[in-house]
């Protein structure tokens, strides 16, 4: 793991914590090194201070003693010396004898050896002639040792490692209490955004007493940033509720709109295929419904049947009932056409003038001549007066033609077969119905036929 | 006596003859061979003593041939007894070999350093009331040390000669009683007349002596009588001419600085008679020392 990724992991109490042990630690180990380094330079000075007085010191004492020649209290002075820590040998050597010698067996080695090589004390031997009045009463020597101010020196730095140790837990310790208390209103603050998270904006950070001034003002800064975050949620609430009132009215009236478009619409598409007087359906209906059908017919191959419907003298009617009994006659004829349909798909339409025409699919030539003969018969029995004809009623002629359209064909094709058995039913006396014959249909009666 | 006995007899003889002859002959070799002891008695601290003697020794021994070491007890006393009871004491620098019992010893002054007799006295202040030793009697009367000839035991002894009894109170040395005179802790003091004199005169203390004693010389070099004639001679020439060598004479210089000595330096020829008043004192004090 990368320093920065550990970094990363690390809590700021534990970045605190680990920051200030470490600089803590590195300032008191320096301390530590310098200490020693200068208490051993002092005492590099110091020692030869005390060996210059000891032998001084020395000197006086065995002067006295060699001159005299009390071999006992030489010795013991020996003695003496070496009682000095810091003295590992004293010893005094004449012509002609032997040393006298006294060893400091004392000065036990507490210190690590790595210690003692690491500051790297001297062990200094010194040797002074005694020399009385110009008399050589032999030499002492004196052999220093630095073991006892190692042994001090380690002591010094495992105190003071001690201490930094005891500084650093007491420092761990009380960063510790006052992250506990100064961090505190961020906890606080932390399980408060937890909540706002999880979408309780009454939620408020509280504040203690105690909290640090800068966490005071963090958290009341947190708290007007979330109360003012509740207003501004509260005001959208309110805004949405009022744009949802407004886009339900909205939608509404749309629909209401569309509603009353869809009825106008609906209302123009029965204007535009309707006839305005008849209410049944007109011309432009008819050449739809009729190309529709002549389609489905050429896919199907069943026969589809046109009746072509004439009022017979009906120039004469209105001439002599005037235009407004001539509509009204229309209208009943056009009401005995639609309620004479055989079937809901069966169309009856206004052709033109007096002139009306059925489509019927599916419908073959017997079936056809039957619907004709059907309406032919309603319309005579209306017994609707008409002067002006020789039946003294209102009649119609009619023109049926059938045919299974070829693929070739155009619908134009059963309209003129429709026309000219119309043509031949008027051209026979009117008030009858007549069919067009294709050659190789089925027979007919003979009133029925044309071709 | 059988003749055999005789002829024993006669045997021990000759050998204890010839024990004494080789005897005598190692004691000459040693003599020629090994340092010939010179002690000195404790008149300052051992190591100015052999500060100032060793000097002295080493130009006596180089011109006389005779080699000298200096030899010196703790004390006075132990000084003296060192050189009584060492069998090859050669030399002494003391005046306490002049008791009866010593004197039996047969030591002989060769030589003295140059200067004045010496007086032993007692002495008081000049404002004092005292005038007469009787006034001292039941008085605190300070010495230099117990171990002072003309300091001490000569006061002391015409004290209670005189039937006076007083409080002695040791000042350690000369000039330390002589600073108690001065200061009045002490009524009077025992002190060395000469050396009282040159320090009046350098601290300007006015004083009265109400005693003196006789003059005494110096203290002398004494030989034993076991040194040979002819090393005595050499040993008193080197001592005697030194203040007429220029090297003996540099020596006495710095010797006399050591201990601040002013005046004439040398020695000079001792007649041991002239050392009688010392014996006649030993033989009449009523000094424990006097029947030592």
């Amino acid at each position: 793991m990368t320093m920065p990724g550990l970094t990363a992991r690390l809590s700021l109490r534990s970045r605190l914590l680990l920051g200030i042990v470490a600089v803590l630690s590195a300032v008191g180990l320096l301390t530590v090194v310098f200490m020693t380094i200068k208490e051993s330079r002092e005492y590099q000075g110091h020692i030869k201070q005390e060996m210059d007085a000891m032998l001084t010191v020395l000197e006086q004492e065995l002067k006295r003693e060699v001159i005299i020649g009390d071999f006992a209290t030489i010795e013991e002075i020996l003695r003496q010396r070496v009682q000095c820590d810091i003295v590992d040998a004293v010893a005094w050597e004449n012509k002609g004898m032997s040393p006298m010698v006294a060893r400091n067996d004392h000065s036990a080695a507490h210190r690590p050896k790595w210690f003692a090589r690491l500051i790297n004390l001297a062990h200094p031997n010194v040797s002074r002639p005694l020399v009385v009045g110009g008399t050589d009463y032999g030499r002492m020597t004196v052999s220093f040792t630095s073991v006892p101010h190692e042994n001090r020196l380690w002591q010094s730095v495992l105190l003071t490692l001690g201490m930094l140790l005891i500084m650093l837990v007491l420092m761990v310790f009380l960063l510790i209490r006052i992250m506990q208390v100064g961090l505190a209103p961020l906890v606080r603050l932390e399980k408060s955004a937890w909540q706002i998270g999880a979408g309780d904006f009454n939620v408020r950070v509280a504040e203690c007493p105690g909290d640090p001034p800068e966490m005071r003002l963090t958290v009341d800064a947190f708290n007007r940033m979330t109360a003012s975050i509740e207003t501004l949620l509260l005001k959208r609430e309110q805004a949405e509720q009022a744009l949802q009132q407004v886009n339900d009215q909205l939608e509404q009236k749309v629909l209401e709109r569309t509603r009353s478009l869809e009825a106008a619409n609906k209302k123009l598409a029965t204007l535009s295929s309707t006839d305005g007087l008849t209410g049944i359906a007109n011309r432009r209906r008819f050449d739809e419904v009729l190309l529709n059908e002549w389609r489905r017919a050429q896919r199907t191959r069943q026969p589809l049947a046109l009746l072509m419907i004439d009022v017979d003298f009906f120039k004469n009617y209105n001439d002599l009932y005037g235009h407004r009994l001539g509509d009204d006659c229309l209208c009943k004829i056009a009401g005995i056409l639609q309620g004479g349909s055989r079937r809901s798909s069966d169309l009856s339409a206004r052709y033109g003038g007096e002139e009306f025409a059925i489509i019927a699919a599916d419908t073959d030539a017997a079936n056809a001549l039957q619907l004709a003969r059907s309406i032919h018969a309603s319309i005579e029995s209306l017994n609707e007066p008409h002067a002006g004809s020789p039946s003294g009623k209102v009649t119609v002629s009619i023109g049926v033609a059938t045919m299974i359209p070829e693929s070739t064909q155009q619908p134009g094709v059963l309209i003129e077969m429709a026309d000219r058995a119309l043509y031949d039913a008027k051209n026979r006396g009117r008030n009858r119905v007549c069919y067009f014959e294709q050659r190789g249909a089925p027979a007919l009666p003979d009133e029925d036929k044309t071709g | 006596m059988t003749k055999s006995m005789k002829r024993r007899k006669e045997r021990s003889r000759y050998l204890t003859i010839l024990f004494i002859f080789i005897l005598c002959l190692f004691e000459n070799l040693a003599f020629a061979g090994e340092p010939l002891s010179f002690y000195v008695l404790n008149q300052r601290s051992v190591t100015l003593t052999a500060e100032y003697w060793n000097p002295i020794l080493r130009y006596v021994s180089t011109r006389s041939n005779v080699p000298l070491r200096l030899k010196i007890g703790r004390t006075a006393p132990e000084t003296t007894r060192m050189t009584v009871e060492e069998g090859n004491a050669a030399f002494a620098y003391t005046n306490q070999l002049f008791t009866p019992a010593r004197d039996r010893l047969e030591w002989r002054a060769i030589a003295r350093p140059v200067g004045k007799h010496i007086h032993g006295a007692i002495v008081v202040r000049e404002d004092s009331r005292l005038t007469i030793l009787a006034q001292l009697s039941n008085k605190e009367v300070g010495f230099p040390s117990p171990e002072a000839f003309v300091g001490y035991w000569l006061p002391m002894d015409a004290l209670l000669k005189a039937g006076i009894r007083v409080t002695p109170l040791f000042g350690g040395n000369q000039e330390g009683v002589m600073g108690q005179l001065k200061t009045g802790r002490i009524a009077a003091a025992g002190v060395n007349a000469e050396i009282m004199a040159d320090y009046a005169t350098r601290e300007k203390l006015r004083y009265h002596t109400i005693w003196k004693s006789e003059a005494y010389l110096n203290l002398p070099i004494m030989a034993h009588p076991r040194v040979s004639r002819n090393t005595v001679k050499a040993v008193r020439e080197a001592f005697i001419q030194m203040a007429r060598d220029e090297e003996g004479k540099k020596i006495l210089q710095a010797a006399a600085n050591l201990i601040g000595a002013n005046g004439e330096t040398g020695f000079v020829a001792a007649d041991d008679q002239k050392y009688d008043n010392y014996r006649r004192f030993y033989r009449g004090t009523v000094l424990p020392i006097g029947t030592e």
